[in-house]
């Protein structure tokens, strides 16, 4: 019997090559996450949204295809124009972008709440806990460290936006039956992939950069707050002046918001749902012959006035001759806030390359 | 392995833990514990995860017994804030307040301790002058070294001038010069009466400052009393004596004869032989004997085990 | 032969004032040290800047928009819980990851003193910042505006310190205690502070009486006079000032009381840190 030797043994096997060595990093922080039972809740709950979007795509689908298993519930969509009724694979874009739309609104919000849960401890720990040299002193360079810290909160970013509209959106074409419906909606998937890469890039480099600035995770997650929360209150209160058409660019979830409508073109597909919507309405009327303004709906959702709204003709009280011009300011467009959120990005890797030296320059 | 009492029979126990239990959900720090301790110094040992810090937190009320009984000047601790004032400890940990200076930290810690502004400044420089950092109080705690720290977490325990002390590792990270001057101090602090209670692991350091033991192991008290009592009483663990001489196998022939003699060892030096003997005092007896004789000359003697680390390493590792 | 019982020593856990004052300036000055104090004057800052901001430029300045903006929704709604929270949360958990809790446990302080002295301690640095930028945000909103001067000043600036004082004591109260339930108080206050205080104390039902909000408007309707209409607040119907001050006092009583008693229960593993 060969007596082996128990003592240390030089690792004789090949070493992972060098532009995969930050995914060790990634792989150990979102294991650790897993410990969180917050964290686990805020990722179950975030899966709710894509559930309702995979659940309306399939009753879309159903619908285009006029399935006889619709019929129990045909009455939700009575409120719809007949244009759509006709024919709803033409507006089958429209829809889609817009579920689509308002499932990364929500998602954004999820994404706060992750980001908040996940994202503190990440470097503030290390800085705390002066693991730095743990990581540094390895075959490891400082580009090494900070994607793999990214890594983290990229994957729990995109494991709630683009997987899931991923999934919802593979299963929409498997109850579309239509080859068509690829050409009429791959502009939703691309949009979908570039929304999340830009919040999951924005998102992920603001809360490092806000991590690396202290060693309290503590102070980290008030600060991600105190941007998200107050940000938007300091726009609200900064409408009075004449730059409130400019005020929403000082509101980090407004950026975003401006950026995601206009990788949806929501705005295009909202006022052409709303003529749609608007024809039919006065179809209806015309026909019908009775007048008094009727509530429309979408799936039974009641949308635009309620009814009893003042009279077209109601007199309006004078304006002073200085508010006149100010009546259509119209908001900056989507390129200030991609800008804003660039200009947010190229910071926050300014403050990690200062925050996080090299091993020769760790205090 | 029997427990006795260290304190005098007509003197009651400073500190007490009478069938003391701590766990820490299905964690065991402690099992079933009894100790007294009385005036004087007594050295804490044991492994890491033997027990230590539970014991020094649950004497300091820090942490509540899940079982049993802890008794410091006969007042329970736990929840008692007024024992503070006759207790003090030297944490493990490093921390202070950082932002402070060493004097600011002195005298915070006075204030708290309950001694007046005025109080607390004559105390916060009297206790620096004791523990040499008198030259070192107006730098802020964050650029204290290691033996700085160790100095003032020392000075703060020692500001109120309590009766009891509890050390936690008080000599880590102090240089030669620094650990002597602190052995001094504590030392002569036992001598003024107080009850002084020192973990730590470096042996040697508390063999210098104390005979009395006690020696924890995954939770439980393995002994406790006098070194030389406890090595006697390891029956297990026969003594190992050291002899070295020019014709050590001689003198290996010559002793192997003897009956107290369990085992020679023929060790890779080559004047030294190592004896085996469950009855060291027998042995020492007859030992200048042996070395009268001139075909067995004897230039060295020395014992392995005459010490705490060999206490230590028979109990922990049996 | 054993020996003898050892007598109980005759002790007092009655905390001294110079020990509990002690507390008190250690857990300012913790507040006031390192970048997080900026943080908080930042946030306090920004009314006074927007004010300013919507004075200088605004084509037609009406100053009570601003000040129902300002004052009675930004800072009572947003700043004033947030600090709270923030201030509240590391209250205790800061000196236990920082390893100082030791020097205050084994002090002759029962533990219950020690955990109101550092509320109160909180209560202190946050209502100084309070008092400091709301007296600024009046000044900025109103002063010279129709004969607004010193002693305008001082009265709404003082009501409105008060109201906040009042609300930080029982908003430090209340996530003081959440913060020894839980580690995640930061995540379970924003929540309680978007949902509970910001939503039901807007709805006039009568579970907004047991909101934070609610009081801290009803004391300011009452005591500057203010239609309450923004908030369905009616002056005829809304609790009397005594009321609403008895309801903020017991509440911060009660919760800093469930919080000093759960920390004298409770053990702390400070050396090594938990969840560290």
């Amino acid at each position: 019997m060969p007596i082996l030797d128990q003592g240390y043994q030089h690792w004789d096997g090949k070493l992972a090559g060098r532009g995969l060595r930050w995914l060790a990093i990634t792989r150990q922080g979102v294991k650790a996450q897993f410990k969180n039972r917050w964290m686990v809740s805020t990722l179950v709950g975030a899966l709710a949204p894509a559930l309702a979007l995979a659940g309306f795509l399939v009753l879309w689908g159903l619908f285009e295809q006029q399935a006889t298993i619709l019929e129990p519930i045909l009455f939700l969509f009575r409120d719809l124009p007949q244009e759509i009724r006709d024919g709803p694979k033409a507006f089958r874009a429209t829809f889609w972008t817009l579920a689509f739309a308002l499932f990364f609104q929500v998602q954004t919000f999820f994404a706060f709440l992750l980001v908040m849960l996940v994202g503190p401890d990440l470097i503030s720990q290390d800085l705390r806990f002066n693991a730095l040299p743990l990581y540094l002193s390895r075959p490891l360079r400082r580009v090494d460290y900070f994607l793999g810290k990214f890594g983290v909160i990229a994957t729990f970013l995109v494991a709630i936006m683009l997987a899931p509209a991923l999934l919802a959106y593979l299963i929409g074409l498997a109850f579309s039956l239509d080859p068509s419906v690829l050409r009429d909606t791959w502009r939703v998937l691309a949009a979908s992939a570039a929304f999340s890469a830009v919040a999951a890039a924005s998102m992920g480099l603001l809360m490092l950069a806000m991590s690396s600035l202290s060693r309290n995770s503590r102070f980290v997650t008030a600060m991600w707050v105190a941007l998200w929360l107050l940000g938007g209150a300091a726009v609200d209160a900064a409408r009075q002046t004449p730059a409130r058409a400019w005020a929403p660019l000082a509101s980090y979830s407004d950026d975003l918001a401006s950026v995601r409508e206009a990788l949806f073109d929501h705005d295009a597909h909202w006022a052409h749902l709303s003529d749609v919507f608007s024809r039919g309405r006065d179809a209806v009327r015309g026909a019908a012959g009775f007048g008094g303004p009727r509530r429309t709906g979408l799936f039974g959702i009641p949308i635009g006035p309620p009814r009893g709204a003042a009279p077209p003709d109601a007199p309006r009280p004078p304006m002073p001759p200085d508010f006149e011009e100010l009546d259509d300011d119209a908001p900056p467009g989507w390129p200030w806030s991609a800008g804003v959120l660039a200009g947010l990005a190229a910071g926050s890797v300014l403050v990690l390359s200062t925050r996080v030296r090299s091993l020769d320059r760790l205090k | 392995m029997s427990t006795s009492d260290a304190t005098p029979p007509d003197e009651p126990p400073v500190i007490e833990f009478r069938g003391v239990s701590k766990w820490y959900g299905q964690v065991i720090g402690l099992n079933n514990l009894t100790l007294r301790l009385g005036t004087g110094v007594t050295g804490l040992l044991g492994p890491n995860g033997a027990g230590k810090s539970t014991l020094l937190q649950l004497a300091t009320g820090q942490l509540r017994p899940s079982q049993g009984e802890v008794r410091v000047l006969g007042v329970r601790p736990w929840n008692n804030a007024g024992l503070n004032r006759h207790v003090g400890l030297c944490p493990e940990q490093d921390a202070m307040f950082e932002w402070m200076t060493g004097r600011k930290f002195l005298r915070a810690c006075g204030e708290l301790a309950g001694l007046g502004r005025r109080g607390a400044r004559e105390a916060a420089d009297r206790t620096l002058e004791l523990v040499g950092m008198t030259a070192a109080a107006d730098r802020a705690v964050r650029g204290y070294s290691k033996g700085m720290r160790q100095r003032t977490k020392l000075a703060q325990a020692l500001i109120h001038d309590p009766e009891v002390l509890f050390l936690d590792e008080p000599l880590t990270g102090t240089d030669p010069v620094a650990r002597h001057e602190l052995m001094e101090l504590i030392a002569g602090l036992a001598r003024a009466g107080r009850t002084i209670l020192v973990s730590s692991h470096v042996l040697y350091e508390v063999q210098a400052l104390t005979s009395r033991i006690v020696l924890v192991n995954r939770g439980r008290l393995v002994a406790f009393g006098d070194v030389r009592q406890i090595r006697d009483l390891i029956d297990a663990h026969p003594h190992r004596i050291v002899l070295k001489g020019p014709d050590r196998r001689a003198l290996a022939a010559k002793l192997v004869r003897w009956d107290d003699v369990e085992g020679i060892e023929l060790p890779r030096d080559e004047r030294a032989i190592v004896v085996e003997t469950r009855a060291p005092d027998r042995f020492y007896q007859r030992l200048p004997g042996l070395a009268r004789e001139a075909d067995a000359p004897i230039e060295e003697i020395e014992s392995e085990d005459d010490n705490l680390e060999a206490v230590f390493k028979y109990l922990v590792n049996p | 032969m054993t020996s003898p019982a050892p007598e109980a020593r005759a002790i007092s856990n009655l905390p001294s004032p110079g020990s509990l004052a002690a507390v008190v300036r250690i857990t300012v000055a913790r507040q006031l040290r390192g970048k997080r104090i900026w943080l908080f004057v930042l946030m306090f800052a920004m009314p006074t800047a927007l004010a300013i901001l919507v004075r200088r430029h605004a084509h037609l300045y009406v100053p009570d928009d601003s000040a129902t903006a300002l004052l009675h929704v930004l800072i009572p709604q947003a700043i004033v819980p947030l600090t709270a929270l923030l201030f509240a949360s590391s209250l205790v958990q800061d000196d236990v990851e920082e390893q100082t809790l030791t020097y205050f446990l084994i002090r002759p302080i029962p533990r219950w003193a020690i955990y109101v002295a550092k509320a109160l301690g909180a209560v202190l640095t946050t209502s100084a910042l309070a008092a400091l930028f709301m007296t600024s945000t009046v000044a900025a909103i109103r002063w010279g505006v129709g004969g607004f001067g010193a002693p305008e000043l001082a009265r709404e600036a003082g009501v409105l310190t008060a109201t906040s004082t009042l609300s930080m004591l029982a908003y430090i109260s209340i996530f003081g205690l959440l913060g020894l339930l839980t580690k995640r108080v930061l995540v379970a206050g924003v929540g309680y502070v978007i949902f509970f205080e910001g939503f039901v104390s807007n709805i006039p039902f009568l579970i907004r009486h047991a909101t934070v909000l609610f009081h801290a408007r009803v004391l300011t309707v009452r005591w500057l006079g203010l239609d309450g209409g923004p908030w369905s607040i009616d002056p005829e119907t809304a609790p009397a000032a005594s009321v609403s001050l008895a309801c903020l006092a017991v509440t911060s009583a009660l919760f800093l009381a469930l919080g000093a008693w759960l920390f004298s229960a409770r053990e702390f593993r400070v050396k090594t840190p938990e969840g560290g």
